[in-house]
């Protein structure tokens, strides 16, 4: 009852500033907001009540009204919608720093967001309140990321006078601030009835992350992505507040990364010549994320799924094997030699100039899934170097020789990247919890889980130690459901994870006490069956149901989030991103009558 | 040439820029030039190979076994090349010739005057799906005269199932100039021949990033001869749950023209939504479109049917009654017309209807009948002849009727019991009404009684049937799953069907539910009876999971896979047709849709090696 006051109050508000149009006399429907949710009624030529649209409707209906992730310390929408001028919206950027360019960078993407709010085929009116954005960076000397940077936002709204709205956002660092102007964003309604654009006002927010590392993997090497398709992502990614975009940048069927020490990986390893990532797309792209507050994570892996881009090395065993279910898990295998001193050449001009155009990275993804002892083992010369060092060619000696490499492979790219940065790995017999600290040191590794959430290894690995990004395939891979590429019947992991499976993915719930150890999770897109053309469709807006979990680590269902969420999505296809829909638009329409 | 030239001059400015410390201007402009490139081989029984390494490009692609191309590669491997449905017989030369659209000419000569117009129509959608080859801009000019010689004997124009859909298509080339022959029954049949003959067509776009070239180059001799196994080829769009816009709707059809579907099912409306404009009844948008601006209005629908038409697909406008039905039709009141439909909307829903929102129209008010008149009117004045209306059907929930006091009182007036045998009555009364307003409404249009599609339900069960349903009347569509008896007793009881099995054609299982994704190979696997009484099958794409943004890449390309069983039957393995469909993606990609993807890029350029 008390939010029904709230309602019909702030729309009195509305309808008080504006002449009612040909369209608002013409609506012949109305929401309002009962029991917490906004019901769809006929607008009676009768009705003395206000007309509200069905967005600002939701705003008032719900204690997080239309926010996507939920803001974790407090929220307070007030009572009052403005109608504002999307025309005179300022943005005053108050401490000076080297952060500044990307603070522009935000107050123009912000810019953008406030006008892609509109539907299409409607066009809001030029006239309402001004708005000015106050922005507050307290440390604006800070551009780096870092599994501990500061990601924390207050934003406050209030009308200062009958023709001003005022916002302010105060941070403790750039990614903070930017973090406010996308909450800032979505406080800011389309009337569709009176074609008015609407800010909520008298707001606090305070809010901050749950977990650091908030992620999408795209592969790139199964299917090429275009700069824009991937561009495309991290702006998706940006509005809802996920920071890493993991670039699995090639594997065993393609290598489109361009190196200029090494022309011929790319150039004998990528789909056709203009399938290739240069440095300067690359740069491109990591500036892109840094503006967008998401940080651009190299992935090279090894020393399984490479191949194509090999092959005039001689650095290789088993390229393109067969039968190949005998050597690798799928077509084309191939594994590197670790027996090579060369190779370890290579591989350190390979992270040189990852280094160099994933300048902004602070950590480094070296693979390391799906090894298959029966591909070395197929190497007379792997053998020989197995024996000279007195192993034996059983299990725990191809750990040691895949301890070999990794070993070496790690001295490289600590040179190349001039620092000890943290390294991340796949879960695999590696790095198994009942001998994972023989080979690798808990505070150098970060293990990337990518079995179930029920798996026994996650408790193994966190009482030992070691810190987690949880992408359990059971919940996070996308690329599940749909028929298999080989073989016949449906893919591996199928069927489909919706998102209500996704939202519900808890880690706090896998880790129990070791709740510290978890920095984050990880969506993965594995692009076997996937490409530009599906892309939006595969992450959006499963993604952003797994955003908020990492955000917030709400202790609610999805139950209580799918209004806002049919929303984020709607949001998210204004954008342009090509989203799946969830529910009839009926559903969208009528809350709260499409249950169970 | 000209622009090879063009780009040498431009790298030996950029030299020069060099040397004068203003290189920026030039950098952005000169593209990058890869040399050598992949190139791929026509390897018998393995198709198309990736070479082992880059090779230098090939001056000319008609003389070599190596292609820089894999489209290219593609049209000439293999018995069928790039053709996606599969033709009868094919017989296609392993060399290609270069054309260009400009030096293309049609030869209509032989086609009866009253077909003309729109086979010259029909003669336009396949010129601009040649220039879509090559992204609309065809940029190597060759002056090889290619004459397309259609001949059609009759001059019919209508569609529908006794439409005579076969053609022959003959490719031949002399002396540096090719001619083509089409013969066929009607236009619909030329149609046909025409799209086989675009897709002996491929762009000749080589891997290296100069961009600006594009050739085309087709087959240089050619026999088909081809003709449909089914006569019904569907796709059902349901535009209810959600608005599809009517771009999104044309590219469908798109798409379908390619793979030779020749019916588009319209599930026009649902009790959702009801955004099909009915001009003597607006009401319907106005209390059942989502917004003002999701509906189609009479023109559009109009254009739409064109459209199709032109493509060689007749459009079936299904309103589905008398469940299904809410959202549009709750007025009645407010208009002194009684309840059109009863428990609209109405929660709890469980009991009253298969989804939310629920609705059933009133078969005990009169009035109901009359706002049902007007809306056939209108979809008779829409359709072409001979009209073919799609009455749903499906799913009437009695719980529904009976909430509703008026409805027991008008059963109780008819003498039915309020069992399930009295609404069955009911309900084959509802469907016995319908049918004959809408034969008024034909016939006084001029037109004999016409055929009317119904989905299987309840009351089409085998030993009810009969009872309710004239079998001259009404074609059954059949949903039910793989292992229903249904659509084998119902030929046994001698009704026409067309056959969409849900757990197999279904584009949205996998997505909800304990439902299972049907893959492509799984539905191209799916055979349906030869039997007279099987006209042919429609794969469908509900849409309460999907809208515009998702549309094509749940269709596409597995849509493909049922047109070529319903096309072609084919005995032949799914392994088989897997790179002539990886062709089939590229060309629709190339035509502006955005179907799925099959596999890693890497298994497209190795044929077989992914099995």
């Amino acid at each position: 009852m008390w939010l029904q006051a709230i309602c019909i109050y702030t729309v009195f508000i509305i309808i008080g500033c504006g002449i009612p149009t040909a369209a608002e006399e013409h609506s012949l429907w109305r929401w309002t907001c009962e029991n917490n949710r906004c019901t769809k009624i006929r607008n009676e030529p009768e009705n003395k009540e206000p007309v509200l649209s069905l967005e600002a409707c939701k705003m008032f209906c719900d204690d997080y009204g239309l926010l996507w992730p939920k803001p974790t310390i407090e929220t307070n929408l007030g009572n009052f919608l403005s109608k504002i001028n999307m025309n005179t919206i300022d943005i005053q950027i108050t401490k000076q720093g080297k952060s500044d360019d990307l603070l522009t960078a935000a107050a123009d993407r912000f810019k953008t967001l406030v006008s892609s709010s509109v539907p299409k085929g409607f066009s809001a009116k030029a006239a309402g309140k001004s708005v000015t954005v106050y922005l507050v960076n307290e440390n604006p000397y800070i551009r780096e990321f870092s599994l501990d940077m500061d990601e924390s936002y207050e934003l406050y709204i209030s009308s200062t006078s009958s023709d001003k709205v005022n916002a302010t956002i105060r941070g403790n660092s750039f990614f903070g601030v930017r973090n406010g102007l996308e909450t800032l964003s979505q406080l800011i309604v389309y009337d569709d009835i009176r074609n008015n654009l609407l800010i909520v006002r008298d707001v606090t927010i305070k809010d901050r992350p749950v977990y650091p590392y908030r992620g999408i993997l795209l592969d790139t090497a199964r299917n090429f992505y275009s700069i824009d398709s991937i561009k495309r992502t991290i702006d998706a990614m940006a509005a809802v507040k996920l920071n890493t975009f993991h670039w699995h940048i090639t594997d065993s069927q393609s290598f489109p990364l361009v190196l200029q020490k090494r022309p011929n990986l790319s150039k004998l390893g990528a789909y056709s010549p203009t399938k290739v990532y240069t440095k300067q797309d690359i740069r491109e792209v990591v500036e892109y994320g840094l503006e967008r507050g998401v940080r651009v994570l190299p992935e090279f892996d090894a020393p399984a799924h490479v191949g194509e881009g090999w092959q005039d090395t001689g650095l290789t065993v088993c390229f393109k094997a067969e039968p190949w279910t005998k050597f690798c898990v799928e077509p084309p295998c191939g594994q590197l030699n670790p027996t090579k001193e060369e190779l370890y050449d290579y591989l350190e001009d390979i992270y040189v100039e990852m280094a160099e155009a994933f300048e902004s990275t602070d950590m480094f993804h070296m693979g390391g899934d799906e090894v298959s002892e029966r591909c070395w083992n197929s190497s007379e010369e792997i053998q020989n170097f197995m024996i000279q060092n007195r192993w034996n060619l059983d299990k725990s000696s191809f750990l040691k020789l895949w301890n070999y490499f990794q070993k070496n492979a790690q001295d490289r790219a600590y040179k190349a990247f001039g620092k000890r940065l943290p390294l991340i790995l796949w879960t695999s017999t590696l790095t198994d919890y009942t001998h994972v600290e023989k080979f690798l040191d808990k505070d150098e590794y970060i293990i990337q889980v990518w079995t179930t959430g029920a798996d026994p290894q996650i408790q193994g690995l966190l009482q030992k130690g070691y810190r987690l990004i949880m992408s359990n395939y059971d919940a996070l891979y996308f690329d599940c459901g749909f028929g298999a590429w080989v073989g016949s019947g449906n893919n591996w992991c199928s069927p489909y994870i919706g998102g209500q499976k996704v939202y519900g993915n808890s880690p706090a719930v896998m880790a129990l006490s070791y709740r510290d150890q978890i920095l984050g999770g990880e969506v993965a897109l594995w692009s076997e069956q996937s490409d530009p053309a599906t892309l939006d469709g595969r992450l959006w807006p499963r993604a952003a149901a797994f955003a908020e979990r990492m955000w917030a680590e709400p202790s609610t269902a999805w139950q209580d989030a799918e209004h806002r969420m049919l929303h984020v999505r709607e949001r998210l296809v204004r954008m342009g991103i090509q989203a799946e829909s969830l529910e009839p638009e009926w559903c969208y329409q009528n809350q709260g009558l499409c249950y169970g | 040439m000209a622009l090879h030239g063009l780009l040498a001059l431009m790298t030996t400015m950029h030299l020069a820029g060099v040397l004068c410390n203003v290189e920026s201007t030039f950098d952005e402009i000169t593209p990058q030039i890869y040399e050598p490139s992949w190139m791929y081989k026509c390897v018998p029984d393995e198709g198309c190979q990736r070479s082992e390494h880059p090779r230098p490009t090939l001056s000319d692609n008609s003389t070599s076994a190596f292609f820089d191309s894999l489209d290219v590669c593609r049209i000439v491997c293999g018995r069928f090349g790039g053709i996606w449905p599969k033709p009868v017989t094919a017989a296609l030369s392993s060399q290609t010739v270069k054309i260009h659209p400009n030096y293309l000419r049609y030869d209509l000569l032989n086609v009866p005057a009253e077909t003309r117009e729109l086979l010259v129509e029909m003669t336009q959608v396949i010129s601009n799906n040649l220039l879509a080859e090559c992204g609309g801009h065809v940029t190597e000019v060759v002056d090889t005269q290619v004459v397309v010689i259609i001949v059609v004997k009759t001059a019919i124009t209508s569609l529908n199932w006794n439409t005579d859909e076969q053609y022959m298509l003959d490719v031949q080339t002399r002396g540096g100039e090719v001619s083509v022959h089409i013969e066929a029954e009607t236009i619909y049949g030329a149609r046909h021949g025409l799209e086989t003959f675009s897709q002996l067509i491929s762009s000749d776009k080589r891997d290296f990033s100069d961009v600006e070239h594009c050739g085309l180059v087709l087959v240089s001799g050619a026999k088909i001869r081809d003709r449909p196994i089914y006569k019904h080829r569907g796709l059902v769009l349901d535009t209810s749950r959600h608005f599809i816009p009517m771009v999104d709707i044309k590219r469908t059809i798109d798409g379908m023209a390619t793979t030779k579907m020749n019916v588009f099912h319209w599930h026009a409306t649902d009790s959702h939504s009801f955004p099909l404009e009915a001009s003597r009844v607006p009401q319907f948008t106005r209390y059942g479109a989502y917004s003002g601006s999701e509906m189609y209005t009479t023109e559009e629908i109009r254009e739409l049917i064109h459209y199709a038409k032109v493509r060689g697909i007749r459009v079936v406008i299904e309103i589905d009654a008398p469940a299904h039905s809410g959202n549009g039709w709750q007025w009645g009141r407010e208009y002194g017309l009684g309840d059109l439909a009863v428990c609209v909307n109405a929660y709890p829903w469980r009991h009253l209807c298969i989804e939310p929102p629920c609705g059933q129209l009133n078969p005990a008010n009169p009035n109901m009948y009359r706002v049902l008149r007007n809306l056939y009117q209108d979809v008779a004045d829409l359709l072409n002849s001979p009209p073919l209306l799609h009455m749903g059907g499906d799913e009437v929930y009695f719980g529904c009727w009976n909430s509703s006091q008026e409805i027991i009182s008008y059963m109780k007036d008819q003498g039915y019991d309020t069992t399930e045998e009295g609404f069955m009555k009911l309900w084959g009364e509802f469907h016995n009404k319908a049918l004959q307003i809408w034969d008024e409404e034909i016939s006084a249009k001029g037109l004999d009684p016409q055929p009317v599609m119904l989905w299987s339900s309840q009351l089409t069960q085998a030993q009810r049937i009969s009872q309710h349903l004239d079998k001259e009347r009404y074609i059954i569509e059949v949903w039910e799953p793989l292992n229903s008896p249904l659509l084998t007793q119902l030929l046994r009881l001698g009704y026409r069907t067309v056959s969409v099995p849900k757990d197999i054609w279904y584009l949205d299982h996998g997505f909800w539910g304990r439902t299972v994704y049907s893959n492509w190979r799984r539905m191209y696997a799916h055979t349906l009876p030869r039997d007279e009484g099987v006209l042919g099958g429609e794969v469908a794409m509900w849409t309460e999971y999907c809208d515009a943004q998702a549309l094509d890449t749940r269709v596409w390309p597995r849509a493909a896979a049922v047109a070529e069983r319903l096309w072609s039957d084919p005995t032949s393995t799914v392994y088989s047709a897997e790179p002539r469909l990886q062709r089939l993606r590229t060309r629709l990609i190339a035509r502006g849709l955005r179907p799925d993807a099959m596999s890693p890029a890497w298994c497209s350029q190795h044929d077989s090696k992914c099995l």
